[in-house]
């Protein structure tokens, strides 16, 4: 394994010189790997078919399976994961036998043995008849061998005096493996790991060709000349990690050693970029039908459809009265439409209310009148209840003439039935954000009296909520169901699925989620349906009536008929009905299915258990690296020193060596005094006017441009700081940072992934004392990720001006409480700027002045 | 940094500074106060300033506040209270006043030196320290002593006597010592398991003009001592309440621990999910866990007492009954003292990881909980068990350190090198 | 109405005292009233007396021996048991019937007062009483155990007269239980207990379903002693159901309930809107619709009179202004009330049905609803104060009640006791008990509202909370009565089935004082009005019930690393990491030696040479 520090694979060249290093045989492997695959694109000839490790198949003239199948893959994914893992595995073991040996070992015993092994156990014992391929059994094969090496140098982890023999851990990636990989052979990877064990243990020497054959080859074929790459036996050392296998060195006690240990030091940089790539790779696995699964209802007492609607005949007369009444209120004043409609609700019956809300945002003011109405369960309690809400206007500001009207007309409706259970609360709002928000903060009395008046008349805990946001005239084909809530928030899996299955299963409706109007249901839509739904998630605004329910844990989901069909209102009303019904039917509030997911199709879904990985995995590379930063920081400087020797220079002496005593409170403070800089920006953007918006991000993202110069040249003129601190720096802010992202992670998954995304790059951020032309690289790379430049870009690829952007974000944080703000401001912002600040440090020149002064 | 120099002005200064930066959390944040109030980690029921409240409005009211559900605090708490003038600011104030308190003792404590050289062990290393300075800073700028504090959580009394029981004791007055700690045994019972590194503590730092008297006799009139206070507090609380109903409802619930009120600790999710025929042997099981590292430790770092007692806050704060933050903000205010073998410790960093992250997802997971209802209590419970690992990993750490500081004097050769326990 | 209901007392009394009090000692009436919103309350009001004379000796005649012997075992000497369901809409119907005093409040509520020496004896009694009854009513009334239990000080005093060598040691308990849900298995044993078992008379027209179907309905069993001043003290047992039928409901055909949509030309329009057409309707205004027959209401005739009854005591009462007209059946005959809003019924002993239309008023469409709806129903009187409590705050461990206490009355000031008795894991703070006027920051100071608070602290487990307050609020005003509360998590065998449901809290009991007790009736009764407001659903934090194991092992693992940790690095003894015995590998590799016996060895050797070199 080449001990580059990773940090400079970013450079082209270093990343060159590693792939050019690898020696022959690997290269073969790689190749040979790639080869398989490609021609297993093609449909005519089957490759798997040809080459698998399938137990019936192998008989004397297919023996040829034994030695091919490790070269075959099932797909893109699974040869590229073995890739990876394979070539610094087979890498170091070539450089360490030579390459003859490795294509004689590798070519005879040490795939055959597995492959008997694994062929005996499955015909003969399991008596079934599983085709097995790809390379992960000469992974766990080498990954043994280095397994014992490694317990030979230091046997024992320990955690808190707790021994664990180094040697299990192939072990334990194997369970792993099996548990998370689906269709990964445990079987194969056993016999694999097996005799990787049996060969590091040094049972399977007798198996190597004979030196002195090899020594003749190469001295007659004079392939050390001819082949490039090429490893001769002499070349090959036993003592690249400063230990002879088994020479009985004095075992020391395990994490001191684990973690000076030089190969430790160098493998950080390498997992972070792996976690990363594994993140997002996760994530593009997910549409895949062996980690989606079909929803299905948990909640049994809700029977979605399993009712009789009867809502339609003369209903429709009466809607169009409604309609009628609806249309001469367009244009008018919202208390006069709303004196209107309270003399129609009271007209039947029902309980009317009225709230005033007004909200002050970006300068703006959105003020507005909430009607509503309460039908009493008839022998019912005021204990629980639902909630029908129809804005005037929707999120789009089109007027909702048929959803208001369809709301009264259900509620005329509603009355007549006596099997209520809830009570029914009809609400219409003048627009779709602020005054749901008003009400339902007001219901729970949550709400600032200053801004909003608090309910006359109230009713008991609501345990559900469907908007109607109907502004399309004439006939529709199909539902589009809106359920996110504020801050990525979402409603029970549950009442969407009932939703589902009452408007598709029942009405025969088409239903349509995250804008999806046509949905194949293949890979690609699948993806976009995901992406789509994890983009707004992230950015946790408001959109819909429904959203402001959510955090309040009252389930709510908005629909919207669209399509041009033959369903009428009435088929809306009864989709609308059917789900009452089923929510009437509810005992306890809704908690069975889950509330964190992802879904691919409406009848598709990711649970967090599945997907969390993803998001977690890319925090994790961030404490990855803080950590190495950390135990690098404590040894000695010319070890923490970026340029390093080639291999076989980090030897065994350094590894007695203390550790040095860290200076923390610059680091300390540097990071504190970043992390308070955030308020500045949190402030200016959710204060300023909104005629002062756009000015301000200009002046600001000027300030940003200039602040990490700024900040380095005072650091470097007044505290002349080490190498080590700036290490500590940049250790500290990335434990920050992942520390935040997985707390995220839990509460809002997208936005955890998409910030831990945008700031991967700080992790491979370092001070470039030699190469200012790197230095200049890494800044302009670390502008282009600047907060404020993905801001701009996401704004021109959607096409919207950066002055509405940042108000939607005022008024969203103002009136819903939105903390998207908070985390960009408070959680990426400091980390990139104390990763710019590392960037731009240039420590040498802070000791030559101290050794000046 | 090491070995600052403490001035009469500096320390002045910080204690101003940090009364300072408390009152003005108090005034210009005023919702913060009842915030941090009701926030089960600071807040437990056992301190909650919100039933102190309730009990103190009851007493009051002439209904005895220990025949109700809500009050399991100590009786003295209602005159004390019941005599402050009504404004919240006196409030505030004698808050700040207990923290500052509490600031001086750890202060005496740590410039003595004792955590260094007590009378039967030197440490090699005892020239690397902090001064008393730096470590009352760290203990007055600590975010959990400032929430405890902001929160009013009467455990603050706790900590004060406790820390002034060890600062005595440092300073060779065992009567005092003996004195804080019954108050602090009769406040919140459990610093009674700190007597008997206690009375070590006194009696290695006898004053030598004194003469030295045999171990029996000052323990036995040390622990004379505990006992006449303990008997006199419960005395008048009896006097107060007109009643000994309170010893059930104080202490009792604490031993049952029938208040099942979330917290950091591991007891109540525990006794929520225990089977009711068990309840009863685990509660007793539990306390004799709790219990039993007094005798082990005393008796191994015999010639440290100091050390005894911090490992033993540092124990109580993950396995009491209903711990808070400010159980352990007062053992991160005992740890800083042993500067010298932080060097010594193998997992500080992973330590401070855990527990951070730990800070921050605790409360993310307990709003998923309550609030959001989304996630479900093993979120919260699984966060409380990772906390209590992060600070046991803490204890052992610092244990492991410190013998081998001990170790190190008998082996010098063996400094830097590579050792292992058999 | 007051007036009319204290009138038909009087004339009830003076019926007492008449000296053919034996035929007396039974009667029944049903009083129906047209209510705004097409709504009609019909209350029953069975009463029957016996001797206490008689009762001691076990001789009843007329008092259910059932019920008699129970009251005789427990010691009690007065009883009320209440089952009710739904809520009394006060704002559109006004007050409530009896003076809200034969109601309760959601579910079954129960007081008597017990004759007992000691407090523990009274709880013993109680607890017999309440099981028997659970029997004899099929309610779960055995659950109201000492959780449950409370004895209020201020808001309950005796109906009935009780000489005052009992009064000394009767003890008065109060037990309730919100989540019962009232149903037909309750009605027949109410209807057992009847002289007539429902066979004749009013009680034939209480039918399940017609009663469950309701807007609100409750029924009541009081049983008193009541000495006429004189006269020799009689039991008085009263059986009162009150009913609120939705008449659209009602009217429906048994054979379909479903409310489908009415063809489109029997729907009532507005003919009056400008787009009014064959295919668009503005439906009519609501309520008007005031037609019904008891056959539609009731879904039955009445079945003649119940023989046992006092013949004076005409059996059906009507009100409506005189104006209206009432067709009935013959054998009937109409007798209107002085004041001219009601109308009673004698109906002749042989009269086989008794059936009676009250047709839609003639009033032309062309005059405006609003007419229409005064000359329809008898003007409702609005009710002392209006009540309505809910929660405040969200989540699951903080919260906080709000009680809005409306005093609509112009000049007068309302006097009352309100009353909480609450589950113990509800956990009140008493000291954020505030009372204050709408438009007024804080509680005033000049006039406290809060005149007396009685509080009884919940203990954990073994005692509800119970709180008493006397409120005076002021003519015309608006008062919030607000505290918070904290949610406590119980152990995971004390949830219900329905965990996430919540736990239902009771109605809080409003008892508003009278003024001036009224003098010449023959019990003054000290409340003026009772209402009950809603009762409330209270979520608590749940655990995972599904893990009660892995739970105990988590926990146990945790502990045990930390004291297997200290453990080990308090008794293990340092040493240098090359002293000491040797690790195990080489054992391993013995053993493996051993294993492979001999062959292996040249092959070792040779490893072993390789790697000297």
């Amino acid at each position: 394994m080449p001990s580059v520090n990773f940090a400079s694979i970013l450079t082209s060249l270093r990343s060159r010189t590693y792939t050019t290093r690898l020696p022959l045989f690997t290269r073969g492997v790689l190749v040979a790997i790639l080869a398989f695959w490609i021609a297993g694109i093609q449909s005519l000839w089957d490759v798997r078919a040809w080459g698998g490790l399938a137990p019936d198949q192998v008989g004397i003239t297919t023996l040829y399976r034994l030695n091919t199948f490790p070269f075959i893959h099932l797909n893109i994914f699974h040869a590229l994961m073995n890739a990876l893992a394979l070539a610094p595995l087979l890498e170091r073991f070539e450089s360490e036998h030579g390459t003859l040996t490795s294509l004689a070992l590798f070519f005879g015993p040490l795939t055959t043995i597995p492959a008997f092994i694994y062929l005996f156990v499955e015909k003969f014992i399991l008596r079934s008849n599983t085709s097995v391929m790809g390379a992960s059994m000469w992974i766990f094969l080498l990954l043994g061998i280095e397994a014992i090496r490694t317990y030979r140098v230091n046997p024992y982890f320990v955690i808190s005096t707790y021994n664990i023999p180094t040697w299990t851990s192939p072990l334990a990636l194997l369970v792993v493996i099996a548990a998370l990989v689906p269709s990964s052979s445990f079987l194969g990877h056993l016999s694999g790991l097996i005799v990787g064990y049996i060969c590091g243990l040094g049972y399977l020497k007798f198996l190597a060709p004979p030196e002195k054959v090899l020594r003749w080859i190469e001295a007659r074929l004079n392939l050390l000349g001819r082949l490039p790459y090429y490893i001769s036996i002499d070349q090959k050392t036993y003592g690249r990690f400063g230990v002879l296998p088994s020479s009985g060195s004095p075992s020391r006690a395990g994490a001191l050693r684990l973690r000076r240990d030089p190969r430790i030091l160098k493998l950080p940089p390498y997992l972070s970029l792996l976690c990363i790539l594994v993140g997002v790779v996760w994530l593009f696995l997910l549409p895949l039908d062996e980690y989606s699964r079909r929803t299905y209802i948990s909640e049994n007492a809700l029977l979605p459809g399993q009712v009789h609607t009867y809502f339609g005949g003369s209903d429709q007369n009466v809607f169009r009265a409604y309609k009628h009444e609806v249309n001469s209120l367009v244009g008018k004043s919202n208390v006069e439409i709303n004196d209107k409609l309270e003399s129609i609700v009271k007209g039947l019956g029902l309980k009317a209310g009225r709230q005033n809300f007004t909200y002050r945002s970006a300068g703006r003011v959105y003020s507005g009148e909430n009607l509503y109405a309460i039908l009493q369960a008839p022998r019912g309690d005021a204990t629980e209840a639902i909630v029908l809400v129809a804005a005037w206007e929707n999120a789009k500001e089109e007027l909702n003439r048929n959803g208001v009207a369809l709301v009264l007309t259900l509620a005329r409706y509603f009355k007549r039935w006596s099997l209520w259970s809830k009570d029914i609360i009809f609400l219409v709002t003048p627009d779709s954000i602020a005054g749901p928000q008003a009400w339902v903060d007001a219901y729970h009395d949550a709400h600032d009296s200053a801004r909003v008046d608090s309910l006359p008349l109230k009713s008991g805990a609501l345990q559900g909520a469907i908007a109607i946001d109907y502004a399309k005239e004439g006939r529709f084909e199909s539902v589009h169901v809106v359920y996110d809530g504020v801050n990525g928030q979402l409603p029970n899996l549950d009442l969407i699925n009932s939703v589902v299955s009452i408007a598709g299963g029942q009405m025969g409706m088409g239903v349509a989620i995250q804008e999806m109007w046509g949905h194949n249901d293949q890979y690609p839509d699948r993806l976009r349906t995901m992406l789509r739904g994890m983009l707004k998630q992230g950015l946790g605004l408001a959109s819909g009536p429904h959203s402001s329910f959510i955090p309040y844990h009252v389930d709510a989901v908005t629909l919207q008929p669209f399509g041009d069909g033959w369903q009428d209102e009435m088929a809306m009303g009864r989709v609308v009905e059917g789900t009452f019904r089923s929510l009437n039917n509810l005992l306890e509030h809704l908690h069975q299915s889950f509330f964190f997911y992802l879904l691919m199709q409406r009848e598709r879904f990711v649970s967090i258990g599945t997907y969390l990985p993803s998001a977690m995995l890319v925090a994790a590379n961030f404490t990855i690296m803080a950590i190495a930063l950390w135990v690098k920081s404590g040894q000695p400087e010319s070890e923490a020193e970026p340029v390093k020797k080639e291999a076989g220079s980090t030897d065994s002496e350094e590894m007695t060596r203390p550790t040095v005593e860290r200076d923390l409170f610059l680091p300390l403070g540097v990071v504190t005094l970043c992390q308070f800089l955030a308020v500045v920006p949190l402030y200016l953007f959710n204060h300023a006017p909104e005629s002062m918006l756009t000015p301000t991000f200009t002046i600001f993202a000027i300030i940003n441009t200039a602040l990490p110069h700024a900040l380095s040249h005072l650091l470097m003129t007044y505290y002349t700081p080490s190498a080590q601190q700036y290490q500590l720096i940049k250790s500290f802010s990335l434990l920050l940072l992942g520390m935040f992202l997985s707390s995220l992670a839990t509460l809002n998954f997208s936005l955890a992934f998409l910030v831990g995304l945008l700031a991967s790059p700080l992790t491979f951020m370092r001070p470039w004392p030699q190469s200012p032309a790197m230095r200049i690289a890494c800044t302009v790379l670390l502008n282009a990720v600047a907060p404020t430049a993905v801001l701009v870009t996401a704004a021109l690829a959607w096409h919207l001006d950066i002055n509405t952007v940042l108000r939607e974000a005022a008024f969203a944080w103002d009136v819903c409480g939105m903390y998207t703000p908070v985390v960009v401001w408070c959680v990426w912002w400091p980390a990139w700027l104390a990763g710019s600040v590392t960037v731009l440090g240039r420590p040498e020149v802070g000791k030559k002045k101290q050794k000046m002064t | 940094m090491d070995g600052g120099k403490v001035t009469l002005g500096r320390t002045a200064g910080l204690y101003l500074g940090a009364a300072v930066l408390r009152l003005a959390l108090f005034t210009l944040f005023p919702g913060l106060a009842d915030l941090l109030t009701g926030r089960v980690e600071i807040s437990t029921p056992v301190t909650s300033f919100k039933r102190l409240q309730e009990g103190l409005f009851l007493y009051d009211h002439n209904v005895s506040p220990y025949d109700g559900g809500v009050y399991h605090q100590a009786p003295l708490f209602l005159p004390l209270f019941s005599l402050l003038p009504s404004l919240p600011i006196f409030t505030y104030l004698l808050y700040i006043a207990v923290d500052i308190l509490s600031a001086g003792a750890l202060l005496k404590i740590a410039d003595s030196g004792e955590a260094g050289s007590s009378a039967l062990f030197t440490s090699p290393r005892r020239e690397k320290r902090w001064s008393g300075f730096v470590i009352a800073t760290v203990f007055l700028f600590n975010p959990f002593t400032i929430a405890t504090c902001i929160g009013r959580s009467t455990s603050v009394f706790t900590t004060c006597a406790i820390l002034h029981a060890i600062a005595k004791a440092v300073a060779g007055a065992p009567f005092g010592a003996m004195v804080a700690l019954s108050f602090a045994a009769y406040l919140s019972m459990y610093p009674l398991l700190l007597l008997p590194p206690l009375l070590l503590l006194c009696y290695d730092r006898q004053p030598p003009e004194s003469a030295i008297k045999p171990g029996v006799q000052s323990a036995a009139t040390n622990i004379l001592v505990v006992v006449g206070v303990l008997a006199a507090l419960f005395q008048m609380s009896y006097f107060i309440t007109g009643s000994w109903e309170f010893l059930p409802s104080t202490y009792g619930v604490q031993l049952t621990l029938s208040d099942l009120t979330p917290n950091i600790g591991l007891w109540w999710y525990f006794f929520i999910e225990m089977f009711d025929s068990f309840r009863s042997f685990f509660l007793a099981v539990f306390w004799l866990h709790l219990s039993c590292y007094v005798g082990g430790l005393t008796i191994r770092l015999r010639r440290q007492p100091l050390v005894v007692l911090t490992l033993l806050l540092g124990i109580f704060s993950i396995f009491k009954p209903y711990p808070s933050i400010s159980d352990a903000s007062l053992f991160l205010a005992m740890v800083p003292l042993y500067r010298h073998v932080f060097p010594l410790m193998r997992y500080t960093f992973v330590i401070a990881a855990v527990i951070m992250y730990t800070t921050f997802l605790g409360p993310a997971f307990y709003h998923l909980w309550i609030y959001a209802g989304s996630g479900n209590a093993n979120f919260f419970y699984a966060i409380t068990l990772v906390w209590g690992l992060g600070q046991s990993l803490l204890v052992c750490d610092l244990t492991f350190a410190v013998l081998r500081d001990e170790w190190e004097v008998e082996r010098p050769e063996m400094v830097g090198k590579d050792i292992r326990q058999i | 109405m007051r007036q009319l209901f204290s009138l038909l007392l009087l004339s009830l009394v003076a019926l007492c005292f008449a000296p053919h009090a034996s035929a007396a000692d039974y009667h029944e009436q049903l009083v129906l009233r047209p209510l705004p919103l097409s709504a009609l309350l019909a209350s029953f009001n069975f009463r029957s007396n016996t001797t206490l004379s008689a009762f001691e000796a076990h001789n009843f005649r007329f008092f259910p021996r059932s019920l008699g012997q129970i009251l005789q075992h427990a010691g009690t000497r007065e009883l009320h048991l209440r089952f009710s369901l739904g809520r009394w809409d006060a704002e559109s119907w006004g007050a409530r019937p009896w003076e809200g005093a034969r109601e309760g409040g959601t579910g079954v509520e129960l007081w008597a007062w017990l004759e007992a020496d000691t407090d523990e004896e009274a709880d013993r009694k109680w607890r017999t009483l309440t099981n028997a009854l659970s029997g004899l009513f099929c309610a779960s009334l055995n659950f109201i155990d000492g959780t449950r239990t409370t004895r209020p000080v201020m808001s309950f005093q005796p109906e009935g007269n009780h000489p005052n060598s009992t009064m000394t040691n009767m003890h008065l308990l109060y037990g309730v239980l919100p989540h019962e849900v009232v149903c037909t298995e309750n009605l027949t044993p109410f209807l057992k207990l009847l002289p007539c078992k429902g066979k004749a008379g009013i009680a034939t027209l209480l039918d399940g379903h017609k009663l469950f179907d309701a807007s609100w309905q409750s029924m009541a069993i009081d049983v008193r002693p009541v000495c006429p001043p004189g006269g020799e003290c009689v039991l008085e047992m009263e059986q009162t159901i009150d009913m609120v039928l939705d008449i659209e409901r009602s009217k429906r055909p048994r054979g379909n309930p479903i409310p489908r949509p009415p063809p489109a030309h029997e729907l009532k329009c507005d003919t009056s809107k400008p787009y009014h057409s064959g295919d668009t309707c503005f439906p009519a205004d609501y309520n008007a619709n005031q037609d019904w027959s008891l056959s539609q209401i009731f879904g039955r005739t009445m079945k003649g009179t119940c023989p046992l009854t006092d013949p004076n005591v005409p059996p059906v009462c009507l009100q409506v202004p005189n104006s209206r007209g009432v067709y009935i059946t013959g054998g009937a005959t109409e007798k209107k009330n002085l004041d001219l809003v009601s109308r009673c019924y004698e109906i002749a002993p042989d009269t086989p049905e008794f059936e009676m239309v009250l047709p839609r008023p003639e009033s032309n469409e062309e005059s405006g609803q609003a007419a229409v709806v005064v000359q329809e129903v008898v003007k409702p009187e609005t009710p002392l104060l209006y009540a309505e409590r809910s929660f405040t705050g969200h989540g699951q461990e903080h919260g906080g009640v709000q009680t809005i206490l409306r005093n609509p009355s112009p000049d007068t000031e309302v006097e009352f006791i309100y009353m909480e008795t609450l589950p113990w894991f509800m956990r009140i703070y008493l000291h954020t008990i505030e009372a204050r006027i709408e438009g007024q920051a804080g509680a005033s100071k000049q006039d406290p509202l809060i005149q007396e608070v009685y509080y009884r602290p919940a203990v954990d487990r073994a005692r509800g909370t119970q709180l008493e307050v006397r409120m005076r609020i002021p003519p015309a005003s608006t008062v919030f009565l607000t505290y918070d509360f904290e949610k406590s998590i119980l152990r995971y065998t004390e949830y219900p089935p329905d965990a996430n449901r919540g736990f239902d809290v009771a109605a809080a009991v409003i008892t508003i004082l009278n003024p001036n007790p009224n003098p010449n009736a023959t019990s003054p009764r000290f409340a003026a009005y009772n209402l009950r407001t809603t009762s409330l659903l209270c979520s608590l934090p749940t655990p995972d019930f599904s893990m009660p194991y892995n739970v105990i092992i988590f926990t146990s693992t945790a502990i045990a690393l930390a004291f297997g940790g200290m453990f080990n690095i308090i008794v293990r003894r340092f040493v240098a990491a090359n002293e000491g015995p040797e690790m195990t590998l080489t054992a391993v590799k013995e053993r493996l030696r051993k294993r492979f016996g001999g062959f292996l060895q040249k092959y070792r050797g040779k490893a072993d040479e390789k790697k000297s070199e």
